[in-house]
């Protein structure tokens, strides 16, 4: 009896499941089959789903006509670097956090930081864009990758804080104990533990400079424009063109979905390794 | 155990380095990052502005020891494709190089204002829309010597005056832009709907010239072609978006009911409570409720009313003259060999359009000023090149030009409108954003039904006042 | 020995603060103090222009009703997006963790909100939302649950726009639910629930004396986040009705804009940056001091 529930619940939970991913990915589906879908089909007061004559013309034409290359380029590079650079330091701060909590300074770090999140964007990019002309940083990467790095601070601390917080502090002093020093703990010990952790924030930490778009189109022009701001350039006031922004939009997630079903794994796999526990 | 995480560390590690490694390796690369090439400023400009024009690449031509300036434009426009266009021989004839920065429209106000403010020298040269020139003026150059009077007289006084802030003329027009009529001449040449119309009203179905007519026609229009309940194609379609040009459109319609000034006129008296404004409301109304225009209006705007005339779903639409090539394309309309133009249909007070032209202006804070100017020259005298483009342009002369008007009928509809008296402008204020949102919530109320018209009206003007005042 | 350990263990741990502290200056604290100078100040439009009055901006703000129209429909729209997405998040989540053929690739699939850049995303709602070249309303009106296909119009409608942005954000959002909670419950131990499940418990209470006390600092965590999030939403309502129609879905980012760049009102749209920044400040601290345990998160 317990064999039979079990398997009706297990199809439930399938079929629920199936029915949830169709609604999630339909919109992406839809803009990958617009994206094979002749130009004038793309937008038309008679959409349909499926393309009815499938073509490469939307991408042929989204290559050759912007330099796509570059933008792409400006994209991974600021948003790949300044990822890294943010995981880095944010969990060197996460920890501090964690390890101080209830130390003054912990406390008001971590409200700064949570101050840090509730900034509207636009606050920051329009004194930015003043700031860069006058630093001589306007339209370069380097600014980008700064910026970024701090974007994705007050997240990575955030959530990195959380997980640091469910270690257990035990492992560390034993390791003090046996004459490790701060660093040496943090790096040997805490870090590989908090892989798990590390893993999925930095997907979603990653998306955010990839995406964005307000900050990017105050402070580059035309050398270090990214990809979203290029692709807002494509809704233009003139035509609803749709055709070529979604074969750009697709080829634009396609790293966002490489990088996903790599660190996806490890994410499965670390979980059982028991470091991160209730 | 202890292995198995040693794995993953080492992975999520070398991923880091990988993408350390490589984006540092590639922001050295030339054209990518900051970093500058040794090259000549000039040199590393023509590449720039090889990867950055959309045609093939042909060989540049650099001349040694040439400035280069910046244009800022609009992303996808007249100006951007214009000055693609021209930039190569305009270098060639002046030794001058051109680096053209394209950004959507909410970007080049931004810059624009930040740019006034920091004053880098960023840009020299931009082409901005009217509205803004208010706002801007008092970080434009003065271009008062720079055309001969007679060149002068090519441009009708309402564009000019658009450019003239406290006298002086800061802006040379680059394109003028109004809302014309595009009808279907399958539709209306049409035999059989010629009869069934003169049944019907009583007179004989030709293009709209007053606005009963336009009224007739469009709920005429309006039907079901292939019986399954739905109406597939309407009479007409207009904008009433947030955001879109709700508000213009709008304006035009007052005008064309005779109101001496739109919204409020140069001593800030307010109009847009008098008679015309609100027959012109009433009459958007009455379109609403005769069921003439789709009911999704207030998702629309004039690209997308344009897309829906392409498509066939309506039988007249007022959007503007330079989407004429793009209706008269047959890879982007399925109208294209069947639509004619005409001037909007008349009010009370004739026919007429509120103009929404373009200027070339040259920024105070450049730094090449000499070169700049002599930009906007050039584009003044080769300002075929913008009809050549996008159908439209703003010299009268070239409505002399036959090899220019044959295929860009719109060309004369649209000067020939603007050439009326009671295409009056919009306001000339710096608040043009403000109150045209705050009309635009009013129209949207009324048309929805939400409030009468004269209510709509009545809070506009309070709004309007406040903004102003 | 042990106080000579702690006590360099606190310095070193303060040195770990330090990057991101000069970051943080640079990033934030630089603009923002800007942002705080601008609003004691009046502006020309051209910024050229400056004159000092004092706290004026930020009485005029709180006398401004579109303003509080504003905090009004933000208020809704967190209240609602957030609701949904948790409640699907975490359904998604535990249903994913329950385990079937295939879940790992659904996993990943469940992500494909976040691959598509925040305008791309906007404009595909929009166009799927649209009455007129929309998806929605065909399928719809095929499959017979509507009379026309302009019959539902999503964005001309001012409640139906409304919730045309939820729809949308909830979207982009819920993946971020799914994909922590799913983390945070393969972090449970199995132990638990075979203790409870011994002692004659359901699978609802499990879930309802296991799974939710165990997780409760990390959604505590995330619905901040999110709700955060939910705030200072912008890209995808400004793509699908910029505010419209009329004011229906002008949440105060999206009022917040319209001062700040489309009318440059930079000393008024600073104020209320400011004023806006401080709300969500004070519900934040409210929310975590009755919720989240001091020290440390554990039960």
């Amino acid at each position: 009896m317990k064999k039979k529930k079990r398997r009706l619940s297990g199809k439930v939970n399938f079929l629920f499941c199936m029915v949830m991913l169709l609604i999630f990915v339909f919109p992406y589906l839809n803009i990958f089959f617009s994206s094979f879908k002749p130009p004038l089909q793309v937008v038309s007061t008679s959409p349909t789903f499926f393309p009815k004559t499938w073509t490469l013309e939307n991408y042929s034409e989204a290559f050759g006509k912007m330099n796509l290359f570059r933008f792409f380029k400006n994209s991974f590079i600021s948003s790949s670097v300044s990822t890294v650079l943010a995981l880095a330091v944010g969990s060197m701060a996460a920890y501090a956090i964690s390890r101080l909590k209830g130390r003054k300074i912990a406390n008001s770090f971590l409200t700064f930081t949570l101050f840090m999140r509730i900034i509207p964007l636009i606050s920051i990019a329009i004194p930015m864009f003043s700031i860069s002309l006058s630093a001589g940083l306007y339209d370069k990467i380097i600014l980008l990758i700064a910026f970024y790095t701090a974007f994705q601070l007050p997240f990575v601390i955030w959530m990195m804080q959380s997980f640091f917080d469910s270690l257990p502090e035990e492992i560390e002093e034993a390791a003090m104990v046996d004459g490790c020093n701060t660093s040496q703990v943090f790096t040997k010990i805490v870090l590989p533990m908090a892989g798990t952790g590390l893993a999925s924030t930095a997907i979603l930490s990653f998306i955010m400079p990839w995406n964005d778009f307000l900050f990017a189109l105050f402070v580059t022009g035309t050398k270090a424009k990214t990809l979203p701001v290029a692709l807002s350039e494509l809704v233009t006031a003139f035509e609803v063109s749709l055709a070529p922004m979604t074969a750009i939009a697709v080829f634009f997630s396609i790293p966002l979905i490489i990088l996903t079903m790599f660190l996806q794994k490890y994410i499965i796999n670390g979980m059982t390794a028991g470091g991160v526990k209730g | 155990m202890k292995m198995r995480k040693n794995n993953l560390w080492k992975r999520i590690i070398s991923l880091s380095m990988a993408m350390l490694l490589g984006g540092t390796a590639l922001t050295g690369c030339s054209g990518g990052g900051g970093d500058i090439t040794p090259q000549t400023e000039v040199e590393a400009t023509a590449t720039q502005k090889q990867d950055d024009t959309k045609e093939g690449s042909t060989e540049a031509v650099v001349s040694a020891g040439g400035e280069t300036i910046s244009i800022l434009v609009e992303s996808g426009s007249n100006a951007e494709l214009t000055m693609r266009a021209i930039s190569e021989q305009f270098t060639a004839d002046t030794g001058i190089n051109i680096n053209i920065e394209a950004v959507p429209y909410s970007g080049i106000y931004d810059k624009l204002s930040a740019e006034l403010v920091a004053k880098t020298g960023i840009y020299d040269v931009a082409t901005i829309d009217i509205v803004w020139i208010p706002s801007l003026y008092p970080g434009l150059e003065p271009l008062d010597g720079l055309l001969p009077e007679a060149d002068l007289n090519d441009y009708a006084l309402s564009l000019l005056d658009g450019g003239i802030m406290e006298d002086t003329l800061y802006a040379i027009p680059a394109w003028a832009n109004c809302k014309i009529m595009y009808y279907r001449t399958d539709l209306f040449n049409d035999a059989e709907e010629k009869e069934n119309f003169k049944k019907e009203y009583g007179y004989e179905l030709k293009v709209p010239e007053t606005w009963q007519e336009f009224r007739d026609a469009a709920k005429f229009f309006t039907r079901d072609t292939n019986g399954d309940g739905n109406i597939d194609i309407y009479g007409t379609s207009f904008s009433a978006m947030i955001g879109a040009d709700t508000t213009q459109s709008f304006l035009d319609f007052a005008a064309q009911a005779g109101s001496p000034a739109v919204m409020f006129d140069a001593n800030n008296e307010i109009m847009v409570t008098n008679e015309a404004h609100k027959e012109a409301l009433d009459f958007l109304i009455s379109l609403k409720q005769d069921g003439s225009v789709p009911d999704g209006i207030f998702e629309m705007g004039a690209p997308e009313n344009q897309k829906m005339f392409s498509e066939g779903k309506l039988a007249m639409v007022y959007v503007w003259a330079g989407m004429c090539p793009t209706i008269a394309d047959p890879e982007k309309s399925q109208v294209a060999d069947k639509f004619g133009v005409a001037h909007v249909a008349a009010g009370k007070g004739g026919y007429a359009a509120t103009p929404a032209p373009w200027y070339n202006v040259v920024l105070q804070s450049s730094k090449n000023k000499d070169a700049a100017e002599l930009l906007v020259k050039y584009l003044h005298e080769h300002n075929g090149e913008y009809a050549r483009q996008k159908g439209i342009a703003a010299r009268n002369s070239l409505l002399n030009d036959p090899e220019l008007n044959k295929p860009n009928p719109q060309l004369a509809v649209m000067m020939d409108t603007l050439a009326q008296p009671q295409s009056v402008g919009r306001p000339k204020t710096e608040y043009w954003n403000e109150v045209r949102d705050a009309l635009n919530v009013q129209i949207q109320s009324a048309i929805m039904g939400e409030i009468d018209s004269e209510t709509a009206l009545k809070n506009a003007a309070l709004e309007i006042e406040k903004i102003i005042k | 020995m042990k106080k000579r350990s702690w006590f360099s263990r606190s310095n070193c741990l303060m040195l770990f603060l330090l990057p991101t502290a000069v970051l943080y200056l640079l990033f934030y604290v630089y603009p923002i103090g800007k942002l705080f100078m601008d609003s004691l100040f009046h502006y020309n439009k051209m910024r050229t222009v400056r004159s000092f009055i004092g706290l004026d901006n930020y009485v005029k703000v709180f006398a401004d009703t579109a303003f509080y129209e504003s905090s009004w429909i933000t208020l809704r729209y967190i209240f609602f997006c957030v609701l949904v997405e948790l409640v699907l998040g975490f359904a998604i989540a535990l249903s994913l963790n329950k385990g079937f053929l295939g879940d790992k690739l659904a996993r990943s699939l469940f992500m494909t909100p976040l691959m598509l850049a925040p305008v791309v995303s906007g404009l595909t709602w929009k166009f799927m939302f649209s009455s007129q070249f929309g998806i929605f309303n065909q399928l719809l009106y095929k499959a017979g649950l509507i009379s026309s296909p302009e019959a539902v119009l999503w964005l001309s409608n001012k409640s139906l726009a409304f919730i045309a942005c939820c729809i949308a954000h909830i979207w982009v959002s819920t993946p971020f639910f799914i994909i922590t909670i799913l983390a945070g419950l393969k972090g449970i131990a199995k132990e638990l629930y075979e203790a409870a499940e011994i002692d004659g418990a359901n699978k609802a209470q499990g879930l309802l004396y296991i799974t939710i006390p165990s997780l409760k600092p990390l959604l505590v965590t995330i619905i901040l986040l999110k709700a955060i999030d939910a705030a200072r939403g912008f890209d995808i309502i400004w793509v699908l009705a910029q505010g419209g129609p009329g004011t229906a879905t002008q949440t105060l980012s999206i009022y917040l804009y319209k001062n700040m760049v489309t009318y440059n009102k930079a000393g008024y749209s600073s104020a209320m940056a400011i004023v806006f920044m401080t709300m969500i400040m004070i519900v934040a601290r409210i929310f975590l001091k009755y919720l989240k345990p001091q020290g440390g998160g554990q039960e």
